[in-house]
């Protein structure tokens, strides 16, 4: 059986999309079986941040509605090996699919692959509920701001309150430059106020955007300091204890932010 | 009383009692065995059981309704009592607290309180380190001064004197 987690964070615009596709792409690389699943019916943008749009026949809401089988469904990325993408449906709306249809497809293909990245939409209505309910695993993605904080809060407490247990943290657009200056929310203070462990910090990079862009997730590339943050991140879920600061080429920016910070891991 | 959220663990009821007796100078009744059973009595049998129930004593206000839990409150959740609340963790802000009586917070308090929503101005806002969004005793509304991120040192009580909200430490003057 394979683990299905949900990328989740209740504000938009956070980086859950961002951080789903470039996890999947890194899983993958790391030899397992990947399939995203972009649960932001009505508002789909996985596929064009994985740089697949054009290949889309079928979509999640198809597969449910019977129209199409699973298989049918999954575009493979040619790309890495065992990567498949799990389209939303554009056209259709979130009450489209119901939490029991749901569960069946997640239930689906986790007997068939490693891993089902759910890419959640923001908010806290039928859409997250749909993209919570097959999940086995959490993670909550925030940005250093009081009220992405604030939302991140709001989903720990409705994941748990759905039998969620251990939400893991990761802290995205993290700003160098101004964590040198003491103009940005303390990472301590975070991890302090949501009381959940932390699995990553991302730093904010233009390379970010530069790949949503190309349709090619920043991991794949070994000069940006976010795609090195996500592998990281990638080897902290397969069960690899990576330390948060020895770090090859992430080791001077780990160590400014562990100073900066006063960093510990949770 | 009842109780809400995980049970107790041995450790975690000493650990209580410890901080009730000494910090808050309440009287602890019940032990941990009478406690739990009646944990697991569940509701019903709670009333009929024979043997006094465990307990919180305060001395005055409703213990019968004290709500009891342990864990983070977060952002969007709210809790209500007809009696005391008492919290053995953080409340986050952007969470509620609504109780006709006191509220006691044995963590950070960063969320809103209201303690005697029944209009009891003799109950009161203690926590372990007072940082709330908002305090309501009754219908007095206070909050924190503006600017800079408020940050309490010390436990510290929120009560009403002379139609006034006011906070104090409540330890060292014993
Ligand atoms: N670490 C980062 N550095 C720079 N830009 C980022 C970073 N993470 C996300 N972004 C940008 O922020 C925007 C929102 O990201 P996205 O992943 O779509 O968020 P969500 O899915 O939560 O709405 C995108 O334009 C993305 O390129
Ligand atoms: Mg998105």
């Amino acid at each position: 059986m394979g683990e299905v987690i949900v990328i989740t964070s209740g504000k938009g615009g956070v980086g859950k999309t961002t951080t789903t596709a470039n996890i999947g792409t890194g899983l993958a690389l790391e030899g397992k079986s990947v399939v995203l699943l972009d649960a932001d019916i009505g508002l789909r943008n996985l596929d064009v941040v994985m740089g697949l749009e054009n290949r889309i026949v079928y979509d999640l809401v198809d597969v449910i509605d019977g129209i199409c089988r699973m298989k049918q469904a999954l575009i493979k990325d040619k790309r890495y090996p065992n990567l498949y993408l799990m389209p939303a449906a554009q056209t259709k709306d979130k009450n489209a699919v119901t939490p029991e249809q749901m569960l069946k497809l997640t239930k689906d293909l986790a007997e068939e692959y490693d891993y089902i990245l759910v890419d959640c939409p923001a908010g806290i209505e039928q859409g997250f509920k749909n993209a919570i309910v097959g999940a086995n695993r959490s993670i909550v993605v925030t940005t250093p701001e009081v009220s992405a904080v604030r939302d991140a809060d709001r989903i720990i407490g409705l994941l748990e309150a759905n039998g969620l247990k251990n939400p893991q943290l990761i802290i995205n657009r993290v700003k160098i430059d101004m964590v040198r200056r003491g103009d940005m929310m303390n990472i301590d203070d975070m991890v302090d106020i949501l009381a959940i462990d932390l699995l990553g910090v991302i730093p904010d990079d233009e390379y970010i955007v530069v790949s949503t862009n190309r349709g090619e997730p920043a991991i794949s590339d070994s000069k940006s300091l976010a795609g090195q943050a996500y592998k990281n991140i990638v080897k902290r879920i397969l069960g690899e204890n990576v330390p948060f600061m020895s770090l090859d080429s992430e080791e001077g920016f780990m160590a400014r932010l562990a100073k900066a910070f006063g960093f510990r891991r949770k | 009383m009842n109780f809400k959220g995980k049970s107790l663990s041995l450790k975690e009821y000493n650990d209580l009692a410890d901080i009730l007796q000494n910090k808050y100078g309440m009287q602890f009744l019940g032990d941990y065995e009478a406690l739990c059973s009646n944990i697991a009595a569940g509701k019903e049998e709670e009333k009929n059981q024979a043997k006094p129930e465990p307990v919180i004593k305060q001395g005055q206000g409703d213990e019968e309704k004290a709500v009891f839990i342990r864990g983070t409150i977060r952002s969007g959740q709210l809790i209500r009592s007809e009696g005391n609340i008492v919290v053995l963790g953080d409340v986050n802000p952007g969470a509620y607290l609504e109780a006709a009586g006191s509220i006691t917070v044995m963590g950070k308090m960063r969320g809103t309180g209201h303690a005697g929503t029944q209009g009891d101005y003799s109950t009161y806002i203690a926590a372990f380190r007072l940082e709330p969004m908002q305090l309501r005793i009754g219908d007095i509304v206070t909050r924190p001064p503006d600017g800079k991120q408020y940050k309490s040192k010390v436990p510290e009580m929120a009560f009403v004197k002379k139609g006034m909200i006011i906070v104090e430490p409540y330890l060292g003057k014993r």
